[in-house]
């Protein structure tokens, strides 16, 4: 109720039109006609006092002081069911004693029958005796096995967060009003740059990100901002966050900026195994000022980061002032850069093979050839790709990509306009940037998953 | 299923109790019988106004949980046998008087048990699931897992940075909460199962009360109506629990938190006492009506006011009545 409603507007909403307001009149009237005069008077002497409460001016008055909503509650000083009830049990009781059973039996029946319940309200019983979903129980459990019954941060789409601590206060949920990673899990934004998700497990203290096992491309989302699996239950995957990692992470990021676009972007691909770590800045778009800070800030942060090597959107490879401003910088510098505008081509690194194919027109059979056999030297392969494939792309690129062997770990694209992240067949995450004025240094990170044990429930 | 009967064998432990309390109680006050049913009424709020001092008291010094289910588990140890030592001849008197009315009426009475076991499971099995749910069994179980009073947020878990003062009057979770720590059961079932089953029974008890004193007083069926009121009244609920304003939702399906209580115990208890000082001049329930609302503020916030505006209202004609008398006997003195 809000405060601007009047009092009839709570009388209305209390008893919504229910035909039972004109039986407990009848009961009243019924009531007043049995008593002596002094219970009369009494009576009398009742509802002029209510009159004092049941007004307009004193619900605004309660509504001044922050009760307006709980106002409604003064009505159940009046005891309605239950003079309803004698008004009821003195029609039954008129019968002989005999069939006042029967009589009673009936009324209890009409009235059970008319009140909107079902069978299955009174005869499903709930699925565990805490009457909570199973899966509270199942992740509680689980978390409380990872953390060897140690108090935690827990963070999801609120399917979980909302009731777990009715069963395990152990486990802390986020402020309400930190909606950041709200919007990135119950909005199932599936496109959150690593960034943002970095940024919101930093701001919410989160440990543990829970995750429906049907959403299927957000935990590859979550994987590539640098968490990981820890275990699972019937419906959830468990996500473990390196957060003594992340925050040198967070922080070291926030601190590097560029344009009007902020803090620089990491994002992880996680693979098994993989002892090293490279770090390749992606870039996809500079904007066409001729501002030189602009270029020189770009060269700053790039040096700051010191990467393996710079990967750059073949897009930009025709861009004059980038030729003119930076290759021979960077060859100054010692950091190697490579740019996908010739139609194959692979840089072969010790465990990871980063292969470059421009997609602009139709890919050529030996290309495809190409990819195909580095594919059955068994190295993972970060794919960079000129342009971004859709979702409903059938071509033989994405058929080649998604068959079974195939060790194609991720995808780095362009897109126009905007960040977009979407699966490749069912496994692969496609990760495109746009090719106008962002300005936003994407740092990909390859590193190795801990072989940790993961722990089913 | 050992913890359900765990748990509803602490709900007959925890009537008894609040029983014998209230017996000690009226015998004290009213220093003669009192109908049992409000004996275990004027129980049960005393027993929460008397948890409300306890309470206050280790908030104020140390705010851990333990340290007041000792001192609560001490304050039972002194008051139990007390208790029943003082009150036993009642108790007897009343348990024989009660074993007699079950002899005659035993049909009545099965139907009457037959409708309070058949609402305590369904309120038991049909238990919302909403935010005041978090919070109200989100502060059991945060207080039982952290051992704290009053600590920490019940919808995080995050340090509270200082002591919400109308929160910490209503001890009502608490009790829940020291319950919990006591037997071991889950402050889940404590809220869903006991508290759920404990409102049905003494709703039920203040109903035949209510319903005795206001409608049946002189009828010759006193009893089975007032047992026909109930099952009927219980029967209503389901109709009039579709509008979230009305206390037949909050008695269904939010039967644990303190608003049901309030709605249907308190409220019932308010009008019985207030029914009682009128129709005859009885001061020392008016001790009764001091010890009521203090119980209520230990209820809820919401149960403070409402009990407060109750008494208020339905007082008006008692004070009303010994303004006349007392004007009448001043003009006869002056005549």
């Amino acid at each position: 109720m809000q405060a601007n409603y009047s009092l009839w507007n709570v009388l209305g909403q209390y008893f919504e039109n229910s035909a039972l307001l004109p039986l407990f009149v009848l009961a009243l009237i019924w009531i007043i006609n049995k008593w002596n005069k002094d219970r009369k008077v009494a009576f009398i002497a009742i509802a002029c006092g209510s009159v004092l409460v049941f007004n307009e001016v004193a619900y605004r008055f309660f509504s001044a002081i922050g009760e307006g909503s709980t106002y409604y509650r003064f009505l159940w000083i009046i005891p309605l069911v239950l003079v309803v009830a004698a008004f009821l049990v003195n029609y039954v009781t008129v019968a002989n004693a005999g069939k006042q059973y029967f009589v009673l039996a009936l009324t209890l029946l009409a009235i059970w029958m008319f009140s909107g319940q079902t069978g299955a309200e009174w005869l499903t019983l709930p699925e565990n005796i805490y009457q909570i979903e199973p899966d509270v129980i199942q992740v509680s459990d689980l978390l409380m096995k990872l953390t060897d019954n140690q108090a935690t941060y827990l963070i999801d789409d609120r399917s979980i967060s909302n009731t777990i601590r009715q069963y395990n206060a152990k486990v802390m949920c986020t402020d309400m009003e930190l909606a950041d990673m709200d919007m990135i899990l119950q909005g199932n934004d599936t496109n959150a740059l690593g960034k943002d998700i970095q940024n919101a497990i930093n701001n919410n203290r989160s440990r543990y990100i829970a995750i429906n096992k049907e959403d299927t491309i957000i935990y590859k989302v979550m994987e590539n901002a640098g968490i990981k699996l820890a275990g699972e239950t019937d419906h959830y995957r468990l996500y473990y966050v390196h957060y003594k990692q992340l925050i040198p992470d967070v922080e070291e990021m926030q601190k590097l900026s560029i344009g009007e676009s902020g803090q620089t972007n990491i994002e992880y691909v996680p693979i098994q195994g993989f002892t090293k770590r490279l770090e390749y800045v992606y870039i996809t778009d500079f904007g066409t000022t001729e501002n030189e800070e602009v270029y020189k800030n770009v060269l700053k942060q790039i040096e700051e980061m010191q990467p393996d090597g710079i990967i750059i959107n073949a897009e930009l490879s025709k861009n004059s002032n980038w030729h003119r401003k930076y290759e021979t910088l960077l060859e100054e510098q010692g950091i190697p850069y490579y740019c996908n505008d010739t139609e194959f081509q692979v840089i072969s690194e010790d465990e990871i093979e980063i292969c470059f194919i421009d997609n602009r027109r139709t890919i050529s059979k030996t290309a495809l050839n190409s990819l195909e056999n580095l594919m059955k030297e068994g190295k993972p392969i970060l794919l960079v790709l000129s342009e971004n494939i859709s979702e409903s792309d059938s071509s033989d690129l994405v058929k080649l990509i998604s068959k079974p062997n195939s060790t194609v770990i991720q995808v780095l694209s362009a897109k126009q306009d905007t960040f977009q992240k979407n699966l490749i067949g069912e496994q692969i995450l496609q990760f495109a940037t746009p090719t106008d004025s962002n300005q936003l240094l994407n740092l990909i990170r390859i590193e190795g998953l801990e072989p940790d044990e993961i722990i089913v429930y | 299923m050992i913890l359900i009967c765990r748990t509803l064998l602490l709900l007959f432990v925890e009537l008894i109790i609040e029983y014998s309390f209230g017996t000690m109680l009226s015998k004290f006050i009213i220093k003669k019988a009192v109908n049992p049913c409000l004996n275990l009424l004027m129980g049960f709020v005393a027993y929460q106004a008397l948890f409300q001092v306890m309470t206050l008291a280790v908030v104020v010094t140390t705010r851990v949980l333990h340290h007041l289910s000792m001192v609560w588990a001490g304050c039972l140890i002194i008051l139990i046998p007390l208790s029943f030592w003082y009150g036993h001849h009642v108790m007897l008197q009343q348990l024989k008087e009660t074993v007699s009315i079950l002899r005659k009426k035993k049909w009545v009475i099965a139907l009457f048990f037959l409708v309070m076991i058949a609402f305590c499971y369904y309120v038991s099995i049909n238990g919302e699931q909403n935010d005041d749910a978090n919070y109200y069994i989100g502060l059991m179980t945060t207080t039982v897992d952290t051992d704290s009073l009053f600590q920490y947020n019940a919808y995080t878990g995050q340090e509270m940075e200082s002591l919400y003062l109308r929160r910490v009057l209503a001890t009502f979770e608490i009790h829940s909460a020291v319950l919990s720590q006591m037997t071991g059961i889950h402050p889940l079932l404590i809220a869903r199962i006991f508290r759920a089953c404990q409102n049905v029974i003494l709703t039920s008890v203040a109903v035949v009360l209510c319903s005795k004193v206001l409608f049946w007083q002189k009828d010759a069926f006193a009893i089975e109506k007032s047992i026909y009121t109930t099952c009927v009244f219980w029967m209503l609920q389901m109709p009039f629990s579709h509008s979230i304003y009305t206390a037949a939702h909050f008695l269904l399906y939010r039967t644990y938190e303190a608003k049901a209580f309030t709605a249907n115990v308190v409220v019932l208890l308010g009008l019985y006492l207030c029914v009682t000082l009128l129709r005859e001049p009885k001061e020392r329930y008016f001790i009764f009506i001091v010890i009521y609302l203090w119980g209520s503020a230990a209820l809820s916030t919401s149960a403070m006011g409402i009990a407060l505006v109750e008494c208020v209202l339905l007082l008006m004609p008692v004070w009303i009545q010994r303004w006349v008398a007392r004007r009448k006997q001043e003009k006869l003195h002056a005549g």
